[in-house]
């Protein structure tokens, strides 16, 4: 850009300010960077309205007697995770939005009060300038960022939902003693723990495939695993596997192909890290 | 809050100072200032504005009418509003001192709040900011005001978007729960679709508040939302229940667009934030 055109940028800015025209439509309100604002629009999408759905849920302590999946907090927190993501989606649709792109579902566990969890969905609702993405039904929801959804368009796929899956494993007071004691016998692993963290993960993901083939999608994207901890009359730990279902677009791939860089400014993540600390040089007469 | 006054008379003669020596100061980062450069735009100086409010929740309401059964959801307006109020005093005043500089708008905007222990219910709101004008042009009748760095400037104004105002929507609200809630919720895990409803009509108060302060400054939009909502459970007088006090805070930079820009071509970046 020439130093003349950005200079002209300043003032025509400031002219569109001193004559406040009222605009015809509502101003939008995002849940948007700028970067993601200005992509989201390349990618054909205008901002409807930052779009949100709360679920409170209180689940109750229950003594955990035996290591395994705690049905009714895995049921309850599913639900809840459900819930507000659904009470979202109707938002979204209420506006006549086509999707809602960085959708994120935060959860809290202390500000209402004992044994109430809040489990917020919040996301920007956007609409399809050309239609391609009009799917007539509901609204497509997707936890990418703007930049995750250009990108997902520009490679000529689309997305479908939020697709999530809840394993809550409770590990008994008992279990958790006689398995921390074995080690002073044995090895260095538990391998008990292993096992039961790595069956409750694998049930979550699991669970997050279903979902995912009863939306027939092609494949999941972005997928991340939380974990939390809690005590509910013991020890028990939540896993949440969360993805974007996505299937290939009707439309061909548009705008630049996708080009491998080197970048220059970034630090780009390495397999080893050599690191050299240097003692400071002593005096031989000290 | 036409008749609250302006900003105090030291801070006016720090402007006017800065505003004759023909230097400046401010918290930009070095990136942020070759960004504000690229768009026409030059810094003037650091800007700030302040007040102290005495804030205390009011109106709580007598429970005693609630049909047994029903969540009761109170709006606690008096209290909202001066929260609302107060921020946009604090806005003001740094605004006045930016006109002070002959400046066009405000970037970098935050809004802090700050309690004081030697004082109950003071609470003091501060707004600071880094003054810009563009050399030659007409001066506007109030700056745009926006929470957006500099970088951030630049792109939006490429994008042919400019900020004109920080919009506010705030909302409180007082939510008494009958002990039929209660007493389900210790006998089986549900969702609390009383505490999920205030949640939302809290919510939905404040971003239509956000929204038409938007409006009202004949914006296009609103980007960079910061929402923040807090809860805190309150003892119920008359029954052995917990009730809540929900506040809503939506605080974002409201654009309105200039040009709508050719998708200009892809071309590499070094990029100048350390994001």
């Amino acid at each position: 850009m020439s130093g003349r055109d950005s200079a002209d940028l300043a003032v025509r800015a400031l002219r569109r300010l001193a004559a406040p025209i009222s605009p015809r439509r509502a101003p939008f309100t995002c849940d948007l960077s700028v970067d993601e604002l200005v992509l989201v629009e390349r990618a054909g999408l205008e901002p409807v309205k930052l779009v949100m759905g709360t679920c409170v849920v209180s689940v109750l302590r229950r003594p955990i007697s035996r290591t395994g999946e705690l049905r009714h907090a895995t049921n309850a927190i599913y639900r809840a995770r459900r819930l507000a993501v659904e009470d979202l989606r109707r938002e979204a649709a209420g506006v006549g939005a086509h999707g809602v792109v960085g959708v994120r579902v935060e959860v809290d566990e202390e500000r209402w009060g004992e044994d109430l969890h809040e489990f917020v969905a919040l996301g920007t609702a956007v609409r399809s300038r050309t239609g391609s993405l009009r799917t007539g039904g509901a609204p497509f929801t997707s936890h990418l960022s703007g930049q995750g959804v250009h990108a997902l368009l520009a490679a000529g796929y689309r997305p479908l939902s939020l697709v999530m899956g809840a394993a809550v494993w409770g590990v008994s007071r008992w279990d958790s003693a006689a398995w921390l004691s074995a080690r002073r016998r044995r090895r260095v692993e538990y391998p008990e723990m292993t096992r039961e963290i790595a069956t409750a993960r694998e049930l979550a993901i699991r669970r997050m495939g279903v979902e995912a083939r009863a939306v027939r999608a092609a494949g999941v994207v972005g997928m991340t695993i939380e974990q939390r901890s809690h005590t509910w009359g013991g020890d028990a730990m939540e896993f949440v596997a969360l993805g974007t279902a996505i299937r290939s677009g009707d439309v061909r791939p548009s705008g630049p192909r996708p080009r491998a860089v080197v970048s220059l400014d970034a630090a780009s993540p390495r397999a080893a890290e050599i690191r050299v600390d240097v003692e400071p040089l002593r005096r031989l007469d000290n | 809050m036409s008749a609250a006054p302006g900003p105090p008379e030291s801070a006016l003669r720090r402007v006017r100072r800065q505003r004759d020596s023909g230097t400046w100061n401010s918290d930009l980062s070095v990136g942020e200032l070759a960004a504000i450069h690229s768009v026409g735009f030059a810094p003037a100086g650091q800007v700030t504005g302040s007040a102290v409010y005495r804030i205390a929740v009011q109106g709580i309401p007598s429970c005693g009418t609630a049909p047994r059964g029903q969540p009761l959801v109170t709006e606690l307006a008096a209290y909202g509003r001066a929260l609302h109020d107060v921020r946009r005093l604090a806005l003001d005043r740094m605004a006045r001192e930016a006109i002070e500089l002959g400046c066009h708008g405000v970037v970098g905007v935050r809004l802090t709040v700050r309690r004081f222990d030697h004082a109950m219910n003071a609470v003091e709101f501060t707004a600071i900011g880094t003054a810009i004008r563009r050399a030659g042009a007409a001066a506007l009748p109030a700056p745009f005001l926006s929470a957006l760095d500099g970088a951030d400037l630049a792109k939006l104004l490429r994008a042919g978007m400019v900020p004109c105002r920080l919009a506010i929507g705030i909302a409180a609200v007082h939510v008494h729960t009958t002990n039929l809630w209660e007493e389900t919720s210790r006998r089986a895990d549900v969702a609390r679709t009383d505490l999920s409803g205030a949640a939302a009509s809290v919510r939905s108060l404040a971003m239509g508040r956000l929204s038409e302060e938007a409006r009202g400054a004949g914006a296009d939009g609103c980007v960079g939302s910061r929402l923040h909502l807090d809860v805190w459970p309150v003892p119920c007088g008359i029954h052995r229940d917990r009730d809540h006090v929900l506040q809503f805070t939506a605080v974002a930079t409201a654009v309105a667009r200039f040009d709508t820009p050719a998708p200009p071509a892809p071309e590499p970046v070094v990029s100048l934030d350390d994001r």
